[in-house]
């Protein structure tokens, strides 16, 4: 029986001389992966993030000690932990250690996947899975967070007995109790759009039931914060309305500029990354690698001058961007960077100081929002980014979204545009699916039918 | 723990990181994610694993006694690079947003002995370990910006702009210019507001001091490195 996911047909196993093994199953769809570690950190688990009942890869260290196994006996079955001890553990090469024997049309891309209430427990780690994701993708509020760390305290308390996920449930939730008192109870409720107090009203009450139970210290500030949400003045309206609300645009900062329609790394050169109807700019002398995310953001001139690097630009954008100066290698290395800064409207412009010397052949230039990341070549940057599309995608779908299928949309283009055409087809099925949610109101095998999750709701 | 075992681990990686095994691994792990495994990825895989695991090692050498080698170190590495490009963007870790739910920022401004910086190959390595620096919780990228500067000033004989504020003696003999310099040029405005009053000269003298510290934490982190860094 394959316990790996619907869409999972084969598992391969690799191995490393300090005796790591890694079997992957599916390999991840247009939203990427995101992981969660079991066994007491013995075992790192993926899953897809679109449709999270669904395996990637699962990492243990040979030998199989007792949590390790548990945790793979659940999810694997006899005959293939019986082959996986066969595997060759002192060579690199894949060795197939299962595969379907179903040839029915049912995993083709365009075929109906069976509801996840049929999945077990690999449904419920990739949830546990998922909202460890979905939490660390942006920062939020302590509210926000301490919601996030409630419900993964949640999840966590549920697959304890089998899977001893890390952080166990008790640390998350000293955690989420931590940022609640970091946070301002009378702000709790601008936090959730009119149209989702319901859903998180149902979360809430579940959370009171099961972690209060775990925990008294839990109960009371997790009905305290119910009592806030039901006792909000415009609750009676509101309930009304609710059914009828439009789709809330709720998304990270970068929201208004994450709307890529193409490739990522856009290298500013001539007029390939001016807006339309924006006068034809010098030819920059230097090549500006823009984070495909800013596509609000465009590059004018970039010149080298006198020790410095001069870099002006059109557009806005929602968070502090820079300008980074890398010396070329094996390893680029960062020797200068400027904040973007405002010089009209809708113009900025940056300066940086160089070593001496650098010159434009051997120097690296970027726009960035994420000045921590290390260099990436454009080609890199794009699969960031179409990663990123697919994964704000995945968030719509789930909270049944109007917007979903115009989500998938831009994911399937940022996919084509990374050459990866595969990703772009996924993304194009899901678009179809998540239209077929918003339109018939089901979700139907996103491994997410009980609704959406309360870090989809906050922030 | 020594500074020649470190100072070798770096050298073995550095050497590792450009070779066709390496290739081979980023390349291998790429396509088993279904993910573009071209040059430029594999490239870019090893340059994230290369700068990643150099900040290990300078925090504390890999202890090869318990069979963790440099090399076997670094694959695992580049399974985790290859792992977190397949996420997607982060901002966080689980285990910092555990942590900051009981840590406040701790916002000290205790003064560091003035960071001095020698000339020569070491440079690119404190550069690195500032780069580094921005991974900090609480870091703003700003002190990095700043510190980067004043790396560029003690190394050359580098004209400023000549917008750039400059300490006239009445701001006292202990203010170094090139302070100065650099949180202007890290964008800093509020530090040389006009009037110059005592709370522009406190929030300058905060600014600087930040500034020192990121660039000490970074010159003791390749301290090792050579004996010329103080």
């Amino acid at each position: 029986m394959n316990r790996l996911g619907p869409l999972v047909d084969r598992l391969t196993a690799t191995a490393d001389d300090t005796g790591r093994v890694t079997l992957f199953g599916r390999p991840p769809g247009p939203a990427g992966l995101t992981t969660v570690r079991l066994a007491a950190g013995r075992v790192d688990l993926a899953v897809d993030v679109a449709e999270p009942a669904n395996l990637v890869s699962l990492t243990y260290t040979d030998p199989l000690d007792g949590p390790t196994a548990r945790v793979l006996e659940v999810l694997l079955d006899r005959s293939v932990l019986q082959t996986l001890e066969r595997v060759d553990k002192t060579r690199p090469d894949e060795t197939l250690v299962w595969q379907t024997d179903d040839d029915s049309p049912d995993r083709t891309a365009n075929a109906p996947r069976p509801n996840v209430r049929r999945l077990g427990e690999l449904g419920r780690i990739g949830q546990l899975a998922l909202v460890t994701g979905e939490l660390t993708r942006i920062e939020r509020s302590p509210f926000g967070t301490a919601l996030g760390l409630f419900e993964l305290a949640d999840m966590a308390s549920v697959v304890e007995k089998d899977f001893l996920p890390i952080p166990d449930h008790r640390a998350l939730m000293a955690a989420a109790l931590g940022h609640l008192r970091h946070s301002d109870p009378g702000t709790w409720t601008d936090a959730i759009a009119d149209g989702d107090h319901d859903r998180l009203e149902e979360l809430l009450g579940r959370w009171s039931r099961t972690l209060g139970l775990r925990s008294p210290d839990a109960r009371e500030p997790l009905n305290e914060i119910l009592a806030r949400l039901r006792r909000r003045p415009d609750r009676d309206v509101q309930s009304g309305l609710a059914a009828a609300s439009p789709p809330m645009v709720a998304d990270l900062a970068t929201a208004s500029a994450i709307r890529a329609t193409g490739p990522g790394g856009t290298t500013a050169s001539g007029s390939s990354a001016i807006s339309a109807g924006a006068a034809e700019p010098p030819v920059p002398l230097v090549d500006v690698v823009v984070d495909p995310w800013l596509t609000a953001v465009t590059v004018s001139t970039a010149v080298f001058r006198d020790d410095h690097l001069y870099v002006e630009g059109r557009g806005t954008t929602d968070v502090d961007a820079w300008v980074r100066v890398f010396e070329r290698g094996p390893a680029p290395t960062l020797i200068a960077m400027a904040p973007v800064r405002p010089t009209a409207i809708g113009r900025w412009s940056a300066r940086a100081l160089l070593p001496s010397g650098t010159t434009a052949a051997e120097a690296l230039v970027d726009l960035t929002t994420r000045p921590k990341d290390p260099w990436q070549s454009p080609p890199t940057r794009a699969v960031t980014a179409a990663v990123h599309l697919g994964a704000l995608a995945a968030r719509s779908t789930r909270r049944g979204q109007q917007d979903a299928p115009r989500e998938w949309e831009r994911a399937a283009d940022a996919w084509a545009a990374a050459g990866d055409d595969v990703r772009a087809d996924q993304a194009r099925r899901l678009r179809r699916e998540s239209r077929e949610h918003v339109h018939l109101g089901y979700r139907p095998r996103a491994g997410l039918d009980d609704g959406a999750l309360a870090v989809d709701l906050v922030d | 723990m020594t500074d020649g075992r470190r100072q070798a681990q770096i050298e073995e990686l550095a050497q590792w990181a450009s070779s066709a095994d390496a290739r081979a691994a980023a390349t291998a792990d790429l396509r088993r994610y279904g993910l573009a495994h071209g040059h430029d990825q594999a490239a870019d895989v090893l340059g994230d694993v290369l700068v990643k695991v150099w900040g290990r090692i300078l925090d504390e050498p890999l202890d090869e006694r318990d069979g963790t080698s440099v090399i076997a170190y670094a694959r695992r590495s580049v399974a985790n690079s290859v792992t977190d490009l397949a996420r997607g963007r982060h901002d966080l870790s689980l285990e910092d947003l555990m942590d900051s739910g009981y840590t406040p920022n701790p916002d000290e401004l205790e003064l560091v002995d003035d960071p001095l910086i020698d000339t020569g190959e070491t440079v690119s390595h404190v550069r690195m370990a500032l780069h580094g620096e921005l991974s900090g919780r609480y870091v703003q990228s700003w002190y990095v910006a700043a510190a980067l500067v004043v790396v560029a000033l003690s190394q050359d004989d580098l004209a400023v702009a000549a917008d750039i504020p400059c300490p006239s003696a009445t701001h006292g003999g202990a203010v170094r210019p090139e302070y100065w310099a650099a949180v202007a040029y890290a964008g800093q405005d509020r530090c040389f507001a006009d009037p110059d009053t005592s709370a522009v000269r406190e929030r300058r003298s905060q600014a600087m001091r930040r500034v020192q510290q990121t660039l000490a934490r970074a010159l003791a982190a390749t301290a090792g490195d050579s004996e010329g860094v103080r």
